[in-house]
């Protein structure tokens, strides 16, 4: 249990202004309120969904994961992990999976959960349909199987096959392209028949844009992490990822990014760094995995002693897309190409590309890699960069933490292995 | 046809990758490794290699943590990569690697890309959706299926002939019907749980026309035979990959016996066959992604309904008590879709029991659920 903890883990201090919570709660809120007005359709995702469908027809997407990403940073995923785990769940499976799956089997009602949801203000609506693009991990469709047969409501899965290995993403061949669209056609018409709402490709034109607006912004603000000093962390970084992933296709994301990469803008100009005041920036470190929601305070703040800053985070950066613009002429191949090239499905010369190149782009001293045991993804990626980054020499460390669970946490340990890696810079 | 192969009827444990390589390399012939129940090898045998199944194995892993493995991976994956990275296949000409689960296909493929470099003379990741039982999805496939046999045919240096790709549908769908006859002898108790097995085990390394010669003489063979009482408790196995027969053999040590399954060294391996009466690479995508019993990680979008109901239409072909399930440690598609199955089998009042297994089954563990499995099994008499 949370309060069973040998070490309360913590929050990282922010490096930006802007209020995430603020922003998810209100998200929260109004979908409870469509939900109970039956004025909009609720559909539940995994994440990296092409939601700007959902958006173009007036409805509501969720993603549990991201409820889960909440509940995690709240403390309080344990008590549901462990309502999930005395229903039949087998410990090894995703954390994230099975705070939802012990939410839906009856933690939602844990004192627990109401007291930490702050009088019910996020709580996830029921879904009035489901939806599961597999691009990330073989979990994603499965999870959103098992929720369509508890609600008993309608389930729509797709699937972006792998990129063969010889392809580049500058060249990806059209029966890849074509399988996409035809599934993201299937995938309207499923809304249209289960929600009454008819499909309009020029209000789709019009969510792609801001989508593409969105990742642009992002861009821009990683680009300017190039700077020295990095003028914003990683622990803001990771928690703006819920504009990317719940809100792609919205006007109130672009909005909020835009002030964002004005705050990053103006911190550039004034060269403040992320760090505190007096703190010289001495290592620029990427972060690679999940970071562990329930102690973003290591992850992030704790390398501060060592003049440390998180400069790049693949985890952010993979849910923009990689394979380049979106083209709203084109709303339909544009989404395929946001979402069917992302890492999982691309080829390993990307994943290079966005890993070793970055060492010059963003003067990356070496990687933090938080690895995620109950991740067949996380921890299969782990390994294999560590091949890759002992072949090239590279500098890194490896935490196991889970990203919401704490149960298993050690957290002296992750220090204790910070704190050599950060000593073996400096040597 | 007189019979070449090196040993007839064999489990993994018999030969080493070595020896199933080798005799038929010796006759100046190529070898080719696959690692899923998926992969259609009919493409491979068209081109005159033989098709080998990699399963792994419960040996420990010796090599491979060296190379920076994902520990939290399946056994499967761990020991393949481990039986590579020592250099067990060495005699193999290439290794075909269908993307399976996140931490086994694609790995499995760059590792071998990366840190066996030039181990295998050919090496191939086919992409397959996950998709199945749409046009666009066979569509898809059949493209890849179609590069996939331009690419072996670049490397023998010759074209492979739609006549041949047709003589391999049928030679694997002979070996297939064969394998049925066997499993529903085993029904009836002329062949026993493990010899069945051991059949399908030996069709995953053997050349199909020969192992269909054998197959038929078993078959034969058993016909003849006094049949077993029906009476021991019937036990059907679902699950992934098993690396022997020891699960077979220690159920017949209880008193019971195995006379259905949905595993991929099973049923799913063969249950399903390829149609002839059309486009032999459009057939084999339609097969490959359609078949039943699905895999619940290759087939994401396949309801766990379909495979409910394929166990369900098990136990009754087979007369079936229970089911247990043996499932791998860190495999997570299949204990997601085995906590439905349970659920439903529960409803059902069939009873079952579940077990994890890593490198080993477990022995001692197994054999005490076992016990009390057989015993409410013989209790209701
Ligand atoms: S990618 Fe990993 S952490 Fe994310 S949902 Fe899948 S299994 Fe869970
Ligand atoms: S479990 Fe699925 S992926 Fe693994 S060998 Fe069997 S069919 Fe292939
Ligand atoms: S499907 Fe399961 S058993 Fe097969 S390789 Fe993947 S994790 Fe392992």
């Amino acid at each position: 249990m949370a309060e069973e903890k040998k070490y309360k883990t913590g929050k990282a201090k922010k490096t930006l202004s802007v209020d995430v919570l603020k922003y998810v709660s209100k998200y929260y809120i109004e979908a409870n309120r469509a939900k109970k007005k039956g004025s909009k359709p609720i559909c539940y995702h995994t994440s990296l969904d092409p939601i700007e469908i959902d958006y173009a027809m007036g409805i509501i997407p969720m993603l549990p994961e991201n409820f889960a990403a909440i509940c995690g940073a709240l403390q309080i995923a344990p008590d549901l992990i462990e309502v999930a785990e005395q229903r039949g769940c087998p410990s090894d499976l995703c954390s994230y999976f099975k705070n939802h799956f012990g939410y839906m089997e009856g933690g939602k009602d844990l004192p627990s959960m109401k007291d930490a949801f702050d009088m019910n203000l996020i709580v996830l609506p029921d879904p009035d349909i489901v939806c599961s693009l597999r691009n990330i991990c073989r979990l994603h469709p499965i999870w959103m199987r098992q929720v369509a047969r508890f609600y008993n409501v309608p389930a729509f899965t797709m699937d972006a096959p792998q990129l063969h290995p010889k392809t580049s993403l500058s060249k990806i061949d059209d029966h890849y392209i074509e399988f996409g669209v035809s599934q993201l056609k299937d995938y309207i018409s499923f809304l249209e028949k289960h929600t009454g709402r008819k499909f309009d490709m020029e209000r789709l034109s019009e969510t792609v844009a801001l989508s593409d607006r969105l990742s642009k912004i992002f861009e821009e603000i990683y680009e300017l992490r190039k700077v020295t000093p990095c003028p914003v962390g990683g622990e803001d970084l990771n928690s703006l990822v819920f504009f990317l992933v719940t809100e792609a296709g919205s006007q109130e994301a672009v909005d909020v990014a835009q002030g964002i990469l004005d705050e990053v803008k103006d911190k550039v100009r004034r060269r403040e760094g992320a760090l505190p005041e007096g703190t010289e920036e001495a290592h620029r470190v990427s972060f690679v995995g999940i970071p562990p929601w329930h102690d973003m305070a290591t992850a992030f703040t704790y390398m501060q002693k060592y003049g440390a800053t998180s400069v790049d985070e693949i985890y952010v950066r993979a849910f923009s897309g990689f394979a380049g613009r979106m083209d709203p002429s084109h709303p339909l191949e544009s989404l395929v190409r946001k979402y069917f090239f992302i890492y999982p499905t691309t080829t390993e010369q990307a994943l290079r590309l966005i890993n070793i190149e970055d060492i010059t782009g963003y003067g990356i001293d070496g990687f933090i890699c938080w690895n995620l045991t109950t991740c067949r993804l996380i921890s299969t990626l782990i390994a294999r960069l560590k091949a890759m980054y002992d072949l090239f020499n590279i500098p890194y460390v490896t935490c196991d933490a889970d990203q919401v669970d704490p149960r298993q946490y050690n957290v002296e340990q992750v220090r204790n292995r910070l704190d050599a890696f950060f000593e073996n810079l400096e040597e | 046809m007189e019979l070449s192969i090196k040993k007839p009827f064999f489990t993994p444990k018999d030969l080493s990758w070595h020896e199933r390589a080798k005799w038929w390399k010796d006759k100046g012939k190529r070898v080719l490794g696959y690692l899923c129940s998926d992969f259609p090898e009919e493409i491979v045998y068209a081109g005159g290699i033989l098709p080998i199944r990699i399963l792994g194995s419960n040996e420990a892993i010796s090599e491979a943590y060296k190379y920076s493995i994902n520990p939290y991976s399946c056994y499967v994956t761990r020991s393949i990569l481990d039986i590579a990275l020592k250099g067990e296949l060495s005699d193999f000409d290439g290794l075909a690697i269908t993307t399976t689960c996140d931490a086994c296909g694609l790995d499995i493929y760059w590792r071998m890309e990366d840190q066996v470099k030039g181990s295998f003379p050919f090496l191939y990741l086919l992409p397959r959706p996950s998709i199945s039982k749409t046009e666009s999805s066979h569509k898809f496939f059949r493209v890849e299926l179609f590069r996939f046999k331009e690419s072996l045919e670049e490397f023998l240096q010759e074209e492979i002939p739609k006549s041949s790709l047709a003589h391999a549908i049928k030679v694997y769908n002979q070996n297939r019907s064969l394998l049925r006859e066997i499993y529903d002898l085993r029904g009836e108790g002329f062949i026993s749980g493990v010899d069945a097995a051991s059949a399908v085990f030996s069709s995953m390394g053997n050349p199909k026309d020969e192992s269909n010669l054998l197959l038929s003489r078993m078959i034969e063979e058993a016909k003849v035979r006094e049949p077993k009482s029906s009476a021991a408790p019937r036990i059907h196995l679902s699950g992934s990959v098993l690396f022997n027969l020891e699960l077979f053999e220690l159920i017949e040590d209880l008193g019971g016996t195995v006379v259905s399954d949905d595993l991929c060294v099973g049923s799913r391996y063969f249950w399903d066959p390829v149609s002839t009466d059309r486009d032999p690479l459009e057939a084999l995508a339609t097969r490959y992604l359609d078949k039943e019993p699905a895999c619940p990680c290759m087939n994401t979008e396949s309801k766990v309904e379909d495979r409910l109901n394929f166990i369900l239409m098990m136990l009754e072909r087979y007369k079936a008590d229970a089911v247990v399930f043996c499932l791998h440690k860190y495999c997570d598609t299949h204990q997601l879709d085995y906590q439905i199955l349970a659920e439903e089998l529960e409803e059902r009042e069939i009873p079952f029991l579940v077990h994890i297994i890593e490198q080993n089954i477990g022995t001692a563990q197994l054999r005490t659920k076992l016990e009390a499995l057989f015993e409410i099994i013989n209790g209701r008499g």
